[in-house]
């Protein structure tokens, strides 16, 4: 018996090593069929977990590239949806030829994606700073907006960076529309909450509703029309009593403002040149 | 429970790591993987029990297959890298190092050690991928993948300890 304990004691390392190798072989070659094999694939808990986190930090590191391609998505959609309805409407209703005249120019629309930098919502003049400038084709007075609403205009452009003038700043004022009723009026800001601004001028007779939606005019060359702002959920007196002074709720998040788009119009310069034009030749009068 | 113990698991953890999340991604011309996980068997100092590294080498490569889905690969191709290291290591290794140096280029030189590198990851590559061939077995794929895998291991194994003091 002794002799047998040395015999196994002086090969050992040549018995671990065959029965070692042994298992290796009927593990290879019972694999595919042996059932109750889960707990040697990649589906047992541990590796599993490990690429499960893996999976994880890599989802991270691409969700920066899905956000701005959703942020994109979103606003491009938005539009479309506001343009076929307004197809729908220019196809039973009168203003035939205007709508289709928004339908064409919708398409001359370049988006470019940009990034907050930098952004306030509690001075009274806040600003936005974006990771786009004149180098990527930004532009003073260009419309920027997010996936849920408008977002302001353009104030300012360096060459890789520009500021730019949100709702919430004093010296905003965005022309806009109650959305399927055609009444206008200026959006501003006056401080305070950044999820309230107020429509002004909107006139006496104009019939809406509390929670109308109110979106962009199209009427400046800033932003396409039916951009969505926000919904009404307070009317005042103006303070001359001439008007209606709308609360609007604003649909942009701006203390979580991360993915923005600049609404490049490629007409907006040849309509603003003829617009001066017009103002010039009105002068000289 | 000593600490070179769980040295050696931390070690084996990191290897593990890297191989799975990292290399095992990694095809170069579709043929070469590094499969610097061999570096781990090629450390064993020379005064460790033969049958114990053998063991430590069947584990790690269990657990490397179950990453990969291929068990029984690894383990096998490893446990015989284990197996024949110490050999490997008395033919290098000189004798008047001390019972508990791994084999490193700075105790062995240059030479010897890209030798003895070259040798155990040429067997450990013409084994695995031997046995991945009885899945699927095409000459020209087969001896590719086990020329281009083992060169950039070894490359990567001699670099790695040529900078490691």
């Amino acid at each position: 018996m002794n002799n047998l304990f040395d015999f196994i004691l002086r090969y050992i390392s040549w018995f671990v090593f065959i029965i070692c190798e042994i298992i290796s072989l009927v593990l290879l070659f019972t694999y595919n069929n042996y059932q109750g094999s889960i707990w040697m694939s990649s589906a047992n808990a541990v590796s599993g977990k490990v690429y499960e986190v893996n999976a994880g930090v890599e989802q991270y590191f691409s969700l920066t590239d899905i956000n701005e391609q959703l942020t994109k998505r979103n606003l491009y959609l938005e539009q479309r949806v506001q343009d076929l309805t307004s197809q729908i409407a220019a196809k039973t209703g009168d203003s035939a030829l205007m709508k289709l005249e928004n339908y064409q120019l919708m398409k001359k629309f370049n988006l470019i994606p940009a990034k907050v930098v930098s952004n306030s919502i509690d001075k009274r003049d806040n600003l936005i700073t974006i990771d786009k400038g004149e180098v990527d084709g930004v532009r003073k007075d260009m419309g920027v907006a997010c996936g849920y609403g408008v977002v302001g205009i353009v104030f300012m452009t360096g060459r890789h960076y520009s500021v730019v003038m949100p709702i919430l700043n004093s010296n905003s004022s965005i022309s806009c529309t109650i959305n399927k009723r055609g009444y206008f009026g200026y959006l501003h800001w006056t401080g305070g909450n950044s999820r309230v601004a107020f429509m002004d001028e909107v006139p006496r007779h104009a019939h809406f509703n509390l929670y109308d939606k109110v979106v962009t005019s199209g009427y400046s060359s800033v932003f396409p029309p039916g951009i969505e702002i926000g919904k009404i959920i307070h009317v005042y007196n103006s303070s001359d009593g001439l008007s209606y002074r709308c609360m609007v709720e604003l649909s942009t998040n701006f203390a979580k403002l991360r993915d923005v788009s600049v609404i490049d119009d490629a007409q907006m310069k040849e309509r603003i040149d003829i617009l001066r034009a017009a103002q010039d030749s009105l002068e000289k009068k | 429970m000593n600490i070179d113990f769980i040295h050696r698991i931390g070690l084996m953890v990191f290897f593990i790591l890297v191989q799975v999340l990292i290399l095992n991604h990694i095809h170069l011309f579709n043929v070469a993987t590094p499969l610097v996980y061999v570096y781990f068997i090629l450390l064993f100092p020379r005064n460790q029990q033969h049958w114990v590294s053998v063991l430590w080498a069947f584990f790690f490569g269990l657990i490397l297959d179950s990453f990969s889905n291929t068990p029984g690969e690894t383990s096998f191709a490893l446990t015989l890298t284990a197996f024949l290291q110490p050999y490997f290591v008395g033919l290098y290794l000189e004798r008047d190092n001390s019972d508990n140096t791994s084999p490193s280029m700075a105790k062995m030189g240059f030479v010897k050690y890209s030798t003895y590198v070259l040798l155990l990851t040429f067997i450990f590559c013409f084994t695995l991928f031997t046995l991945e061939a009885f899945s699927f077995f095409n000459w020209t794929q087969w001896i590719l993948c086990i020329l281009g895998s083992w060169s950039v291991t070894s490359v990567i194994i001699i670099a790695i300890d040529s900078v490691r003091k």
